[in-house]
């Protein structure tokens, strides 16, 4: 019992579709854990429904001793969780430095007022704002970066931004689906590395999804296997490697 | 480090002022030495419709709602204002004021049922409701005064001085034009143009840092509202005589317009557009007739070759521009020149 995240029974039904069926796992504080799976087996699944894009059809979600189950995707930075997105979902038309400013908003307490009259007290909030944007940019590798629009930037670097947005959000929980997908392996390995360095610093607690064994294997403390939305095997990168399920249904394929 | 990163940034802010400060300049003395009534009268309902177009902008191309209707309310502050000074004999200033806060209101009321909608259907309800509102400003004659509409609204008289003349004239809008644009800037460049800005770019993404999409998206569009009636009632003022006429649909599409060729997502683009589209037709008085045309022309150029208009940012235009093709076609073509030596 009482461990940081704890997912109970999750069922997550579309129709006839059972994305997610009576899943259950937990994450520890500090912990690195892996999702990985075949494709359409339902990881994605998983975290909408512990972020709640879709509520779930059964189960619970209990985060830092609260129940969470259900509560609403923007409710997520005030609970303290952020996340990322298989497919990027960042803001192209903006800079670089707009993207990260964004995901300050919620410790942005300039009001309407301050803002249309730009009042001392606003540019006092701004600046804190742009200062921390500015120091997670540095931390990431981005800011050489930080006026260019977001749109013209490689699909690499805007990996990096979306990874950027969630981290200053400040969460204690992060969860980063596929953040190495469509990378090339110096591109992938470099993330993973930032990554790491970036929990380590700020001391989160990350959940990530990768289709990559080689990525996992290295950088996650324990990993959950899924097959067609349930538990196929869970235990340290090793284990999983060994596990006979595990090689059946994930490795033997490729 | 981090202050060589500041003083960068102050210096491309200061650049942007400094350019700023010149044009203000420039339409601070232009009547000083233009003397033609004519071309300033083009200039003044230039400023008019430039404050409409801010308000467009920050509905349609900060937060990526698709108002087409925008005009109605427009039109909206335009009777509000008029009808202020002329039935509840208000000052010029109140009516301004009544006209902004009605057009906001209404604007407010609009945007609840937008929030669920794609694109496509909030342009629907938008026209909509463009619709009902020509039906109303045609047959309540009783109130708007039917298809005559209002005519005799006072001049403006502020602080006691009388405005009549055409260069006075001139210098109200650019006043309001000016200040319209300030306060509007002021707030794209705050958390609040950020959020904006994130919906339109990313609806879920911003949501996901906490945005919240619903409160914000009332908010453009109510903002949005009280500047447009804010131009409709200096409209009134300007030209002393209204009808439905003055806010058909042709007007709403104008107004996109001059937001698309000025460029989606920039204020002095707005200012751009809506020189363009009042004061092209007027000089050259044989494609006046054609002003709807020209527009269609213009967009279809715009899309074609730069689809983020003259001012807009690169990145709003993805890579989805004809001359972008072009580019990307011969790059890959050169690509495969080099692979086959
Ligand atoms: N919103 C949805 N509506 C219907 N089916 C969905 C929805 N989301 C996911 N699914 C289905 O759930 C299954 C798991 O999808 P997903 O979680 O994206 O897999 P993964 O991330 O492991 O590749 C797939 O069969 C997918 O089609
Ligand atoms: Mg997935």
């Amino acid at each position: 019992m009482s461990h940081f995240l704890e997912v109970e029974h999750l069922k997550m039904y579309f129709g006839g579709v059972k994305a997610v069926d009576d899943l259950s796992f937990y994450v520890d504080e500090h912990e690195l854990l892996g999702i990985i799976g075949p494709n359409g087996s339902g990881k994605t699944t998983v975290f909408n429904g512990v972020t709640g894009i879709y509520k779930p059809t059964g189960g619970k979600v209990i985060f830092d001793g609260k129940d969470i189950t259900g509560q609403s995707l923007r409710n997520m930075v005030y609970l303290g969780i952020s996340r990322t997105f298989q497919n990027l979902r960042i803001f192209k038309a903006m800079t670089v430095l707009d993207n990260i400013m964004i995901g300050d908003t919620k410790n942005n307490h300039s009001n309407l007022f301050n803002a249309v009259f730009h009042t001392p007290r606003y540019r006092k909030y701004e600046e804190e704002a742009r200062q921390n944007a500015l120091e997670i940019l540095e931390m990431t590798g981005l800011t050489e970066y930080r006026n260019k629009y977001v749109g013209s930037l490689p699909y690499g670097m805007q990996k990096r931004i979306e990874f950027a947005r969630a981290v200053v959000v400040n969460p204690k929980l992060l969860l980063l689906d596929e953040p190495a997908a469509g990378l090339n392996s110096k591109e992938a390995e470099e993330l993973m590395e930032l990554i790491i360095e970036v929990k380590n610093r700020k001391g989160f607690t990350i959940i990530m999804i990768d289709h990559n064994m080689k990525i996992m294997m290295s950088s996650a403390e324990r990993i959950v296997a899924m097959e067609t939305g349930q538990l196929l095997a869970e235990g340290t990168p090793s284990e999983i490697q060994n596990d006979p399920d595990v090689i059946k249904a994930y490795l033997g394929e490729g | 480090m981090n202050m060589k990163t500041l003083n960068k940034f102050s210096l491309s802010r200061n650049k942007a002022l400094v350019a700023y400060l010149i044009v203000l300049l420039l339409m601070i003395i232009a009547p000083l030495v233009i003397k033609d009534a004519f071309i300033l009268r083009l200039f003044t309902t230039t400023y008019i419709f430039s404050i409409v177009c801010f308000g467009n902008m920050l509905v349609v191309g900060y937060t990526g709602m698709l108002c087409l209707g925008f005009v109605a309310f427009y039109g909206i502050g335009s009777y509000a204002g008029a009808l202020a000074a002329k039935e509840l004999g208000f000052g010029f200033l109140l009516s301004v004021l009544f006209a902004g806060i009605v057009a906001a209101i209404v604007g407010f009321v609009i945007s609840l049922p937008c929030l669920r909608l794609s694109v496509d259907f909030v342009g629907l309800i938008t026209t909509s409701f463009l619709n009902i509102f020509l039906a109303i400003a045609r047959n309540w004659r009783s109130l708007t005064g039917g298809p005559n509409g209002v005519t005799g609204i006072p001049r403006p008289v502020i602080f006691g001085y009388r405005i009549a003349s055409v260069t006075s004239f001139y210098y109200l809008m650019l006043i309001f034009m000016v200040l319209s644009f300030i306060l509007l800037n002021n707030i794209i460049h705050s958390k609040y143009g950020r959020m904006l800005q994130g919906i339109r770019d990313n609806e879920l993404g911003a949501v996901s840092v906490g945005v919240d999409s619903r409160k914000m998206k009332i908010f453009a569009f109510t903002v949005g509202s009280l500047f447009a009636g804010i131009a409709g009632s200096l409209y009134s003022f300007y030209i002393s005589a209204i009808n439905p006429d003055n806010f058909i649909f042709n007007i709403s599409t104008q107004i996109m317009q001059m937001c698309v060729l000025g460029g989606m997502g920039s204020l002095p683009g707005a200012v751009i557009g809506a020189a363009f589209f009042t004061v092209v037709p007027e000089l050259y008085r044989s494609l006046a007739l054609y002003r709807i045309g020209l527009g269609g022309i213009i967009m279809v150029l715009c899309m074609l070759f730069r689809p983020q208009g003259l001012l807009g940012s690169r990145a709003f235009a993805g890579d989805k521009g004809f001359a972008d093709r072009i580019k990307r076609a011969r790059v890959v073509a050169q690509q495969k020149k080099a692979a086959a030596k």
